[in-house]
């Protein structure tokens, strides 16, 4: 399974993934230049069955806007991320999702993950607690519920220091996605989007090959 | 590959060795195959092998001619004999009709199959059953019977007195080889190959692939002159090639067929139009960038392979150890290549047209350095293992840093004017700038400018772009935007480039996408277990690649003016992180509610 991680620059994109792949918080990356690339083996328990992921972290910056578009077509699952002590990122989320919508596979599956709450997370209760961050909450977690709802996205707030929400966030895309391939809505076999570990039929892929490329370039 | 009915090949040779097909399937082939002639004699007995030899002995196998089939200077089809002298209608379209009737075309029409008829030449030939698998074919029914029975394409016939050695440029005292005829045609196993209709490549093994293409003649190679670029370029990462070459032991008389004829490509040339390969094979040692260690054992394995007793005879491999020498000691024909300044020498202000000329020179250096391995390797590196956190040193990375940067620095310098009027100031600076670059023919310093501008820190900055009122800073900014957005569509952007006067920058991201598309759409190999590499793919890449390395070559005569470089230099270094700069764009203006770029700056 595909997804790509897609949101402004510097909300934690790469990071998240790092929490998911490596299990540990990447401090101070550099930004992402264009893509990276991080895998993972994912179990779903209920459902028997073993997945694995492919992530592809893009560049949020505008620079690299015309390679990471290129990465969205292959892409099952799309995890939007913005943060929560950043109020741009979250307007600007909707500009990614138009984005994804005109570029991805329409049955694509997006989780809108509100990221870093670990910056404000006992700031309701306590907010003498958050000594050094001068950053304050400015997406309200239901506002940004709201919006996922409205658009038909999976909504979870997660923080790739702590590694709160972080394996939930891919498993449950991965849960949606392969719901829809149980409905049918992704052709196991001839989608590039879900590729079986099963080795499809060489011959296929010959013929399918030259379709294809007429149909890309 | 035991099983022949899966195999989705296009059978270069329907043959019947052990190594293929059970006893079974053979006898079943000898009955159905019905194949009078051969092209060859057995590969493993040269002596076998001469013109109009009946070789109805060796049943079952029809070669179509591939790398071995000779093409003379006319470019036909030597070392045949024609086949029916009455038959001389050549553009007879050849097609295939299938036992169920179904008419397919022949994919011989283009790969020109010869044969030979068994004893008598001037015989009338026997319609051909040809039993063959393609992956076309396959579409419509597993196994089909193609029964050929149209006129052949008539095939000139070369006298053995023109024999095809005495033109070509290497000696008959080889201790390889003593002519051509002497050579056995290299076999390729059915699944070594696959072949298109149109004679094409579609993917094969990797020594079938190295050897066909270190034959220039081979069917669909019709850029004559073209080998060593092609050699090179079809076959983007020459690492896995070389290797295979430098695993041949010249001193052994090789059994494998594909190997003499890969140590005779090699090594002695095929003597038409190329001069010896070897020559060619050191302009591609000399191209290519040894940074591993594995790497430079490769280098290693060459050199003993070269030194060999048996190639002491040819200079060529002397003059490829020499080059060899000079990689080592770390001579490459890259740091040869120098850039002569004629320019004058410009004074130094921050002017923006020179500020876009140190940009683009700076930006050049680093694009000339990239190499195609990292173009491939972009966005395959993995968070997990020792990669992640190292820095990435490739010129590939830090020329997209370099271009990260730019933007950010852009946003930057805009974001550290206090007032909305002097934004709007810098603004319309990186404006000229920006056109300046386009006019330099630099599309990623343009875009990477052009996206600062464009960035959301800066792009909301309502009231700053308002203060922009110069109409033609304003139309500036809509073309600049206009055609950036031509660089969206490959085809278009390419049909742009072409029409660019070198030197430009091209915009490296379109290639990357480019990449990734070919990545996404097209598998690695053909197979399940990994062998048949998907040659069409390679090629595909290969194209792309060839289209930078013609625009990276091509320097920009522009003097280095080192106060403005060093300042641009550690300006755009120092460029604030994006979320900084978010941050920074809300406290010069916090008003959220604005859009954000004036409706004059939109494109319709």
């Amino acid at each position: 399974m595909e997804y790509i991680l897609v949101g402004d620059a510097s909300v934690g994109k790469s990071s998240l993934l790092v929490r998911l792949t490596d299990r540990r918080f990447l401090a101070n990356p550099d930004p992402t230049l264009g893509v990276e690339f991080g895998s993972k083996l994912i179990r779903i328990e209920d459902e028997n069955k073993t997945i694995k992921l492919q992530c592809w972290d893009t560049a949020g910056t505008e620079t690299f806007r015309s390679i990471t578009r290129s990465y969205y077509r292959g892409a099952a699952g799309a995890l939007l991320v913005f943060d929560v002590t950043s109020r741009p990122s979250f307007t600007n989320a909707r500009v990614w999702l138009d984005d994804i919508r005109a570029h991805a596979d329409p049955h694509l599956t997006c989780v809108l993950i509100a990221n870093k709450v670990d910056l404000c997370g006992n700031e309701d209760a306590n907010p003498g607690n958050v000594i050094g961050s001068s950053r304050r909450r400015q997406v309200s977690t239901e506002e940004a519920e709201l919006w996922a709802k409205e658009e038909g996205l999976l909504f979870l707030e997660a923080s790739a220091k702590t590694g709160y929400n972080v394996d939930e966030a891919f498993d449950q895309a991965a849960r949606d996605i392969l719901k829809k391939i149980q409905k049918g809505v992704f052709d196991d076999r001839g989608s590039r989007v879900v590729k079986s570990s099963r080795p499809t039929d060489p011959n296929q892929m010959t013929l399918d090959e030259p379709a294809r490329k007429g149909a890309c370039c | 590959m035991s099983s022949c009915d899966e195999s989705p090949v296009l059978t270069a040779h329907v043959t019947t060795t052990t190594t293929q097909y059970d006893d079974s399937q053979c006898n079943m082939y000898n009955s159905e195959t019905v194949l009078k002639d051969v092209f060859h004699s057995d590969p493993h007995s040269s002596s076998t092998h001469t013109k109009g030899n009946t070789l109805a002995d060796v049943p079952g196998r029809l070669s179509l001619p591939g790398p071995e089939a000779r093409v003379g200077r006319a470019g036909t089809l030597c070392n045949c004999k024609r086949l029916d002298p009455a038959c001389t209608n050549r553009s007879s379209a050849v097609s295939l009709t299938t036992a169920d009737g179904t008419i397919v075309p022949c994919p011989f029409s283009s790969l020109p199959i010869s044969a030979h008829s068994p004893d008598d030449p001037s015989r009338p030939f026997d319609p051909l059953r040809i039993r063959f698998r393609s992956p076309y074919l396959m579409a419509q029914s597993n196994d089909i019977d193609v029964v050929y029975e149209g006129t052949f394409p008539p095939l000139i016939d070369i006298d053995d007195n023109e024999s095809v050695a005495s033109e070509s440029s290497f000696g008959t005292d080889s201790t390889i080889s003593s002519s051509w005829d002497a050579l056995p045609f290299p076999e390729l196993n059915v699944n070594d190959l696959m072949l298109d209709f149109d004679g094409s490549v579609l993917g094969g093994t990797l020594s079938a692939l190295v050897e066909r293409l270190t034959h220039a003649e081979y069917p669909g190679n019709t850029c004559r002159h073209g080998f060593p670029r092609r050699f090179h370029d079809d076959f983007y990462d020459i690492y896995d090639p070389l290797r295979t070459i430098s695993r041949i032991d010249p001193s052994v008389q090789p059994r494998h067929p594909s190997e003499i004829s890969l140590l005779h490509n090699l090594i002695i040339g095929n003597g038409l139009f190329e001069g010896p390969v070897i020559n060619t094979l050191k302009s591609i040692i000399q191209d290519y960038k040894f940074t591993t260690r594995e790497e430079f054992d490769l280098l290693t394995d060459i050199e003993n392979f070269l030194r060999h007793d048996a190639l002491d005879a040819y200079p060529s491999a002397k003059r490829l150890l020499d080059s060899i020498l000079l990689i080592r000691n770390g001579e490459s024909s890259v740091s040869t290549r120098r850039i002569a300044y004629d320019a004058i020498q410009p004074p130094p202000h921050l002017e923006p047209l020179e500020v876009a000329r140190q940009l683009i020179l700076m930006e050049s250096r680093v694009l000339r350095e990239v190499h195609p391995k990292d173009l491939l390797a972009h966005g395959l590196r993995d968070y997990r293992g020792s990669s992640w956190r190292s820095p990435d040193t490739s010129a590939l990375s830090i020329l997209l840093r370099r271009l990260d940067e730019a933007s950010r620095w852009v946003c930057s310098t805009i974001l550290a004017r206090d007032s909305p009027q002097d934004r709007a100031l810098v603004i319309n600076h990186f404006i000229t700038i920006a056109e300046a670059c386009r006019s330099l023919n630099s599309l990623t310093m343009t875009a990477a400018i052009f996206s600062g501008l464009t960035s959301l820190p800066v792009a909301r900055l309502y009231q700053s772009w308002a203060e922009l009122r110069c109409p033609t800073s304003i139309a500036m900014f809509l073309t600049i935007q206009k055609f950036l957005a031509v660089a969206e569509n490959p085809s278009e952007y390419r049909t742009m480039v072409k029409c660019l006067v070198p030197p430009c920058l091209p915009d490296i991201r379109v290639y990357l996408a480019a990449i990734r598309q070919i990545h996404q759409t097209m598998r690695d190999n053909l197979d399940a277990d990994g062998n048949v590499i998907n040659f069409r793919k390679r090629h595909e890449l290969a194209s792309v690649i060839a289209e930078i390395q013609n625009l990276q070559w091509k320097p920009y005569n522009l003097v280095p003016v080192e106060p403005i470089r060093a300042f641009l230099q550690r300006e755009v270094h120092s460029a604030y992180p994006m979320g900084r700069l978010f941050d920074w764009s809300l406290q010069r203006e916090p008003d959220l509610s604005l859009p954000t770029l004036p409706t004059s700056l939109v494109p319709l």
